[in-house]
């Protein structure tokens, strides 16, 4: 799961070394938290949240085929 | 043209990228299936084909699909630095049966106008339904179509030309 959330945002931003991804693991949930540069949020987010909103709809369908509950939310680095 | 025809080499730089994105993205959600890619003057539309059912790729009304034809998008814009083609990510024919559909309704609305002299609104729907509504709807003659209301809740009228509702 973690690895295809790291693909999708490596893929969508500029600063990937900037990327970070926590993940607490539940019994039957997984919540994450990506911090991104905060030049690459605008990225993530989309324009009214459409591309946050379409991460959050794939990975809560990856987390289906596992039988887990998937969670997501996005932020700036904030060392940046 | 049948899919299968198609090999990869004959894809523009934005639809083998587009492609290589939907495959890798299958891949990591460890979900078995191909991508076959169709690529047209105005549009590029990827076909998943797996042997599993595809209902959980598809999601309630399509939304599974329509999240990964933006990400899909997203991504290849971001790679490709320029905006391209349309790219549409249909799984099972499903998005040829809705868009039939769509169109279906449209043409029966439009012609109620026509007959009734009364414009008829459409439910809310996504940029690349109303597209279809809008495109079915004035293929009948002396029909006009309009868009109204704010996103995500954006509709299509279908009316009469001079009778076009005003969108504020």
């Amino acid at each position: 799961m973690k690895a295809l959330l790291h693909y999708l945002i490596t893929s969508l931003v500029d600063n990937q070394d900037a990327i970070d991804i926590r993940e607490s693991i539940g019994q039957r949930n997984i919540a994450y938290v990506v911090y991104v540069h905060p030049d690459d949020l605008g990225k993530v987010i989309g324009k009214n949240g459409r591309i946050a909103n379409a991460l959050r709809i794939l990975l809560r369908a990856a987390g289906a085929i596992q039988d887990k509950t998937i969670w997501v939310d996005f932020n700036r680095q904030p060392s940046l | 043209m049948i899919m299968s025809d198609i090999i990869p080499s004959q894809l523009s730089e934005q639809g083998q990228i587009a492609r290589k994105v939907l495959q890798d993205i299958l891949w990591k959600m460890e979900f078995p299936a191909s991508v076959e890619a169709e690529e047209m003057p105005e549009q590029i539309i990827l076909s998943i084909t797996s042997d599993e059912s595809l209902g959980l790729l598809i999601g309630k009304g399509g939304q599974t699909l329509n999240a990964m034809e933006s990400i899909v998008r997203a991504i290849t814009q971001h790679k490709t630095k320029e905006y391209g083609k349309r790219i549409t990510v249909d799984a099972e024919g499903y998005r040829q049966r809705q868009d039939a559909r769509l169109e279906e309704m449209a043409r029966e609305a439009a012609n109620r106008v026509i007959e009734t002299g009364e414009s008829v609104m459409m439910e809310p729907m996504n940029a690349r339904d109303r597209r279809i509504v809008h495109m079915a709807a004035t293929e009948v003659e002396g029909i006009t179509t309009v868009s109204m209301g704010e996103e995500p809740y954006r509709r299509v009228v279908i009316c009469l030309p001079g009778q076009e509702p005003v969108d504020r």
